[in-house]
């Protein structure tokens, strides 16, 4: 999809801008050290061609410019250095700002789209390597294309004809390795399909470990993964074998330049050969050691090439992610709402018209799978949507979650609360018998597994959110997975200690009406109100 | 091992030629400028053309060998990991799973990405020096003090990776075991004002200074023949002027770092490989004891059986045929890993009997388990089946498929499934699980959230299946969805267990959890 792949690029380059000097200046820098290689090569035959042919040590001025031409090619190698990891650590961290920032306004409602795993990822690879992409490749990108004119610009100022010979010969390299490139590709298309499954199939028998232990599956399986990976090596090597080439024609040239180089001017020299200017050894070593710089640059963009195809598919998981699509929500206290034609997109929520005054107690109600959730996370602020609620707004969930911190930590989330409030909080969601026998009391670790049950796990929660000031609190099935029993000892707890402050309970469980002055009813992603 | 050492022998010719051809060019140019009549031009020219096709065809022939055998070497690594990972438990955390993936590549790569590089630097070496001791023996100092310097600069680069590599794990883990405890709390983010989410700034910072140093090592190794070169040129009773061999020295002391960087570049290929090693040996893996239940089963039990570190007290059980007990509790009070105790997964405290008898611990042959969270494996269905049973014929599957409720795919035996196939949703892979266990055919059935992730409809036709597989076997099943017609004969809510349990703690203190 090269179309694709070009929008990702573009996307990858805006990344880049808030670096765009640092990354202006590594090319330049890059080009700079070639030039003072030259310089050196350019007087190291000179002194040469003193020692041969004239039999004298080199001239105190040439001995100079020697030296200071390899201490700015040393320096400047060391400061490109320095820069590419400066910049590529300045990329890192902008990209990390920007993941930071819209994981805090999507919240629950991003994070449960994909796996823990997956979004240590983003941070661990994807997001270095977008930032090796504009560090490394795409300065080297330019390199490769710049220093062969630098080369040729030197060359023709010593024999055009040589000059001339490598002009001619440079468009090739490119077009025979994009030849075999693309070959390579359609290749690798064909055994698409078949890489693709074979080559995940270890990973995907480690994952499944348990259900192979349960099924006794081992020894069969076993023979599968070896059979697999045998073909895969065959298929493997079949698209390798191909793209290979593409180095090869790269190590052709190079090599064959500086073989034909030094027989044609060895054969100059000795006056065997007439086209051209004539050579003296000078001029004749100092082309035999500047043609294979218009390869290296070239060489050394084939080393990084992978990074390109790493940096295309992290790009492709990161700009989803990245595209700025919610705004912070407005501050200050809740003073209702009142809505119309409410929308969301994806997935497309409606309401005509929703009204919500301070301390209203509103059930909301409808098929699991509605989208009271979305409509939950919307008024959280983080999903996009049409209209924003104002103020603090607490959360409570059908999970609760406990942290492996201390039951303070638990409770006060990053606050500070006396410890009297904590305990009336807890005398509140009545849990302080149980906190009581906890060894070390309000600073007893919880750990891995919490010595608390599903009910009064969910009372903890509530406790936070009766520390909090949040005036507006939405419950998301909050007694989902517990007894009947517990629910209506929770139920009644979030009665008698909430009917201070605005709330919106969904609920499938049965809660009395009389609760409830308000009645919203989620259907197929259409919010209606009684 | 033969064809691994042809594709080093490979490489470093290729990495050879290409410096003889370098310095043997120059030499052939200041010949020419120097020739006196009846130089014999010709076989230099030769010689110089010949050393090209080397280098091209050595180079290509070294990289198809060594590839093809990095690629069998994998295989190879990745069938004994497998053999030594039968029968045990691990925990298949995904970042476990990509990391044992990583080190056996990094054990595969050994050859490619170390052994053939510094071969060819030892190679190298030699022939420069070689070289220099035959043709300019009063030079030949200068190539020893690169010799020393190449060895210095690689020890320490060698030994700075080492370093680094560990550095960069620990980094990795700090931040990987921090973003999962914030990950995990997502949904209390919004109580703070200012959340601070995990920064990975340390971690790339440490994987940086893996390719600092070696950027370091290739600098130093710039200076040093730099430094050679312009001590040679400034020598002031330099011996073979006016001869074409002066020009041996001075080209392999400008061309150093170019010859020799691979090698020193290479060098965290050897601390990746000597750290996967390390790792893989000291891979946790807990063997598990597999045992034959008696062949038929008229009663189970429990006594006194209690997980460790789960705050549910000891529970006692006694179910026979066509009973269906129902662990109730909410997420996280341990009915996963009290199903899995039961199978024999996880060690237990207390007695399982089967028949009135005590079993011994460990996984019990024709008992199944249904987990939580079924997957679905990168195979054809057919093969996904035949898992929980090898010898199943098309019409057994089938049969099974239809009363597991996917009709939809009676015809798709063949097709592939998982990545790069047809993917299953959530609801698919549950009614996939009970196809599974029932074409196992076991006595007990221990099923995991069955009902998770089905609409009501599709949670009363499971629920039929599981009635009807009831009759003949016992069945354990944790769930927090109870189906109406599912037949229940007898409940465990594992939150009251919590709950009475600290009653009873509270009223006699003396009874402290153990």
């Amino acid at each position: 999809m090269p179309d694709n792949d070009k929008s990702l690029k573009g996307w990858m380059n805006e990344q880049g801008a808030a670096c765009g000097g640092a990354l202006l200046l590594l090319p330049a820098l890059a080009l700079l050290a070639i030039i003072t290689q030259i310089s050196l090569y350019w007087h190291l035959s000179l002194a040469v061609d003193g020692l041969i042919v004239h039999q004298q040590i080199a001239r105190p001025e040439t001995w100079y410019w020697l030296c200071i031409c390899a201490c700015a090619w040393l320096a400047l190698d060391r400061v490109r250095h320095w820069l590419t990891h400066r910049s590529h650590h300045k990329l890192c961290g902008q990209m990390q700002n920007a993941l930071h920032r819209q994981l805090l306004l999507g919240q629950l409602a991003l994070v449960r789209q994909h796996s823990r795993f997956y979004w240590q990822q983003l941070w661990l690879n994807e997001i270095p390597s977008v930032a090796d992409y504009l560090s490394r490749y795409k300065v080297q990108q330019a390199v490769a294309v710049l220093a062969p004119v630098l080369v040729l610009f030197w060359l023709s100022g010593v024999s055009w004809l040589v000059a001339l010979l490598i002009l001619i010969c440079l468009p090739v390299v490119p077009l025979f390795m994009y030849l075999v490139g693309t070959g390579a590709a359609t290749l690798q298309r064909r055994h698409f399909i078949a890489l693709e499954r074979l080559g995940n199939l270890f990973t995907d028998r480690l994952q499944a470990a348990d259900l192979m232990l349960i099924h006794r599956a081992y020894d069969a399986q076993h023979t599968l993964l070896d059979s697999a990976s045998q073909e895969l090596n065959k298929r493997t090597m079949k698209v390798v074998s191909l793209a290979f080439l593409s180095t090869t024609v790269l190590d052709f040239f190079s090599t064959l330049s500086v073989a034909l180089v030094a027989v044609f001017v060895g054969f100059n020299l000795l006056g065997e050969v007439q086209w051209g200017p004539p050579l003296s050894l000078q001029q004749g070593f100092f082309i035999l050691l500047v043609v294979p710089l218009c390869f290296t640059e070239l060489k050394t963009l084939g080393r990084l090439y992978h990074k390109k195809n790493a940096a295309l598919s992290a790009a492709s998981e990161l700009k989803p992610v990245l595209a700025p699509s919610l705004s912070p929500r407005p501050g200050g206290p809740f003073q209702g709402l009142e809505w119309h034609n409410l929308t969301t997109s994806t997935p497309n929520l409606k309401a005509s018209h929703l009204v919500l005054q301070p301390k209203d107690w509103v059930l909301l109600q409808g098929p699991s799978g509605s989208g009271k959730s979305v409509l939950l996370e919307c008024l959280m602020g983080q999903r996009s949507c049409s209209h924003q609620v104002k103020g603090e707004i607490a959360l409570l969930t059908q999970q609760a979650v406990i942290t492996p911190d201390t039951l303070r930590q638990n409770l006060c989330q990053g606050n500070q609360y006396p410890d009297q409030q904590l305990w009336e909080v807890l005398q509140s969601v009545e849990l302080d018998s149980w906190a009581r026998h906890l060894a070390e009391g309000l600073d007893t670790l919880m750990g891995k597994h919490p010595p608390l049950s599903g009910g009064q796990a969910q009372r903890l929660a509530l406790a936070r959110i009766l520390l909090s000031q949040a005036q507006l609190v939405l419950l998301d099935e909050p007694t989902a997975h517990l007894t009947d029993q517990q629910h209506q000892r929770l139920a009644k707890v979030i009665r008698t200690q909430l009917s201070g402050r605005t709330l919106i309970w969904a609920s499938h469980k049965a809660l009395p009406e009389t609760w409830f002055n308000r009645h919203w009813h989620v259907n197929q992603l259409e919010v209606t109100q009684r | 091992m033969r064809w691994n050492l042809t594709a080093i022998l490979l490489a470093a010719v290729h990495a050879a030629a290409g410096l003889v051809l370098l310095v043997f060019s120059s030499w052939f140019i200041a010949a020419c400028a120097i020739a006196s009549p009846g130089f014999n031009y010709m076989i230099p020219a030769v010689v110089i053309r010949a050393l090209a096709l080397l280098r091209i065809a050595s180079g290509y022939a070294q990289m198809w060998l060594g590839h093809r055998e990095l690629l069998d070497h994998l295989a190879d690594i990745r069938s004994c990991l497998f053999q030594r990972l039968r029968d045990c438990r691990r925990p298949a955390q995904d970042a476990s799973i990509e990391a044992l993936a990583h080190h056996t590549e990094a054990q595969a790569a050994i050859w490619v990405a170390w052994i053939a590089q510094n071969a060819g630097a030892i190679l190298m070496l030699m022939i420069g020096q070689l070289t220099l001791l035959w043709w300019v023996p009063q030079l030949a100092w200068y190539g020893w003090l690169l010799l020393l310097a190449y060895v210095v600069i690689t020890a320490w680069t060698c030994l700075k990776s080492m370093s680094a590599i560990q550095h960069l794990q620990t980094q990795q883990q700090h931040f990987r075991n921090e973003a999962d405890n914030q990950l995990a709390a997502v949904s209390l983010w919004h109580l703070q004002l200012q959340y601070k989410l995990a920064d990975a700034s340390a971690t790339w910072l440490a994987r940086n200074l893996a390719e600092q140093h070696t950027e370091s090592g290739r600098s130093s190794l710039h200076l040093v023949s730099l430094s050679l070169l312009l001590m040679l040129l400034a020598q002031p009773d330099l011996p073979y002027q006016g001869q074409a061999v002066l020009l041996v020295p001075v080209m392999l002391l400008l061309s150093a770092r170019d010859w020799l960087s691979a090698a020193i570049a290479s060098q965290p290929a050897l601390s990746g490989y000597l750290h996967s090693k390390k790792e893989l040996q000291s891979l946790p893996v807990e063997p598990v004891k597999r045992i034959r239940g008696p062949s038929t089963l008229g009663h189970f039990g429990l006594r006194q059986f209690q997980i460790p570190g789960l705050p549910v007290p000891p529970i006692d059980l006694d179910l026979e045929p066509g009973k269906v007990l129902l662990l109730k509790g909410s997420s996280g009070s341990g009915k996963s890993s009290l199903l899995q105790a039961i199978c024999g997964l996880l060690p237990a405290s207390g007695k399982r009997l089967a028949n009135h008898l005590p079993l011994q611990d460990g996984v019990v042959d024709n008992w199944h388990l249904a987990l939580q969270h079924p997957l679905c494996l990168s195979a054809t269905l057919a093969e996904n089946l035949q898992i929980a049973r090898p010898d199943a014929s098309y019409s057994d599957m089938q049969q099974a498929l239809r009363k597991g409720n996917l009709y939809h795919l009676v015809n798709a035996l063949e097709e592939w499934m998982g990545q790069g196939g047809r993917q299953l949703s959530g609801g698919e892979l549950k009614r996939l699980n009970l196809v599974r266990a029932l074409l196992t055919n076991t006595l007990l059935w221990c099923m995991d959230e069955p009902f998770e992730g089905l609409d009501s409809h599709q949670q009363q036709l499971l629920a039929e299946t599981i009635n009807q597989a009831a009759k003949n076997r016992i069945i354990l099943i944790a769930s927090h969805v109870q189906p109406p017609n599912l037949r229940v004969t007898q409940i465990i809510n594992l939150d009251d267990l919590v709950e009475s349990a600290q009653s009873l703690l509270s009223v006699y203190p003396c009874l402290t959890a153990p």
